[in-house]
């Protein structure tokens, strides 16, 4: 049906209403004659609108005499009138022809370089470190270097970049890169340490391989106590450093608690808003407002970004950023105490889990509240966990 | 009903009757749409009835919102809610389907 459609909106079609006594005979002699027509609509009073071929259009007058009709053109369609009617239009042309132009022109410069990486400082060295190599926007592509040398660039402008390489998809340079693997410490012997505790706790388990041990399982220790001693004493008095080496690990508490409100504020947008719109051009912004000032006591921000693309990757360089401020008003909303006690446990696990250490094993966890008034309970988190918690501190003699 | 000399023929020799005896072939899709190849002529188009002329009979076509899709030198395409397909003989004798 659609390439029918196209078929007759290239070749150019006539609409028009045929009216008079002998209209079926008008259509059988058209079909008779093979004159395209189609579209024949419904008959009604004032005849029979219907659609026919333009090629075909100046064969129906000797049928018209034939048939003792009237005809009545109602409307021209198709690709052959509009090029008829744009040859008047010549700024129209030019426009177009300028647009195409500006299109074909514009898709040969870099317009959007993509980094993937989540990491800012190395997606700021590797931006660097493609701008030395000629890779930033509005570059024009066939000037590029080519990819090994790029590739080399980067290498030798990056810290910790094993290999890299710079893809180029339509008007966006997309670099893919490996990061090396860092290389272990090593241990250097020959500086002397002792093993201290780095927070309270009772000793679980001691894997002692070099140095003296100072504490035994069940000891409870504090914070910078001394586990294992880099310093053995002899039999004849005297006594040797050595670099201790050894894992403690040991039954640590952790307790953290706050305040929780038995309801939740939802966030109702009021239907006002107001719009900043920037106008990207190639790697330029334009602001069309003079300052960003919001009347609104809260809100909520959505950010749109619209760039005028080719296909999926040819950014042509002309792009709108919104910035939306949408009004909102709070509006309280009761929660039972379990759905509560639940945002309060996650919310605690979150701030325990920032000071643990690698490794750390969850043992035992308990949670308590109390209330403090009909609005608000305050939440006791205690989580017991194995930690290592041997530190090394190096010693002067 | 007396078989006329074409039809024996195309039973003999198993030629398609519709080439063979110069007979309307036609083909319903449903209620909706219905195509008759080797018609004569148009003799009526309305919303409600459309008649088509064959060798001898008439195809009388009835229903609502009847619409030529398309019409060509062999065929004609009519769509819309059909109800009743009838072969009217020119001396108005009917033989319904």
């Amino acid at each position: 049906m659609f390439f029918n459609k196209l078929f007759h909106f290239v070749k150019g079609y006539v609409i028009i209403n045929v009216s008079g006594l002998n209209i079926e005979r008008f259509l059988y002699m058209c079909a008779k004659r093979s004159i395209g027509i189609f579209n024949i609509g419904k008959r009604i009073d004032k005849g029979v609108n219907i659609c026919i071929n333009l090629s075909d259009f100046k064969k129906i007058r000797p049928v018209v005499y034939k048939s003792k009709v009237r005809i009545c053109i109602l409307k021209k369609c198709g690709l052959p009138f509009f090029i008829n009617k744009a040859k008047k239009r010549r700024a129209l042309i030019v426009g177009m022809l300028v647009l195409s132009v500006l299109c074909f022109v514009s898709s040969e410069f870099i317009w959007s370089i993509e980094v993937n990486s989540e990491d800012e400082t190395v997606t700021k060295e590797l931006l660097e470190a493609i701008d030395i190599a000629g890779v930033k926007i509005g570059a024009y592509k066939p000037m590029l270097p080519d990819g090994e040398k790029i590739k080399s660039i980067i290498m030798n402008n990056t810290d910790n970049i094993v290999w890299a390489w710079v893809y180029i998809k339509g008007t966006k340079a997309c670099v893919n890169f490996k990061e090396g693997i860092p290389a272990p410490d090593v241990v250097d012997w020959s500086v002397p340490c002792d093993i201290v505790a780095m927070r309270d706790g009772i000793i679980k388990e001691i894997v002692e391989k070099n140095g003296e041990a100072r504490v035994e399982v069940g000891d409870t220790v504090q914070k910078g106590e001394l586990l294992i001693a880099g310093t053995l004493s002899m039999p004849d008095s005297t006594y040797k450093t050595v670099h201790s080496i050894g894992d403690i690990y040991a039954r640590v508490w952790h307790e953290k608690s706050g305040e929780y409100k038995l309801h939740i504020n939802n966030d109702i947008k009021t239907g006002k808003k107001k719009d900043f719109i920037t106008l990207k051009l190639f790697s330029k912004c334009f602001d069309f407002f003079v300052s960003e000032n919001v009347d609104f006591k809260e809100y909520s921000i959505d950010e749109r970004l619209s760039e005028l693309k080719l296909g999926k990757d040819n950014f042509l360089g002309v792009g709108f950023y919104r910035k939306t401020y949408n009004e909102i008003e709070k509006e309280k909303v009761k929660i039972s105490l379990e759905e509560t006690l639940r945002i309060a446990q996650n919310d605690l696990e979150m701030r325990i889990s920032k000071e643990l250490m690698p490794g750390s094993v969850l043992s035992d966890k308990k949670i308590v509240y109390e209330q403090i008034d009909d609005e608000t309970i305050k939440v006791t988190m205690t989580m017991e966990f194995i930690e290592q918690i041997g530190k090394k501190v190096p010693f002067n003699l | 009903m007396k078989k006329g000399i074409r039809e024996k023929i195309a039973e003999m020799t198993e030629i398609p009757k519709d080439f063979m005896m110069n007979m309307p072939r036609v083909t319903i899709l449903g209620n909706r749409e219905i195509c008759v190849d080797n018609y004569k002529g148009l003799l009526e188009y309305s919303q409600e009835v459309i008649r088509l002329a064959t060798t001898n009979k008439i195809i009388v076509i009835r229903g609502e919102e009847l619409l030529i899709t398309r019409i060509v030198e062999e065929a004609v395409f009519i769509g819309g809610n059909i109800s009743l397909v009838e072969f009217v003989s020119k001396n108005r004798r009917n033989e319904q389907i």
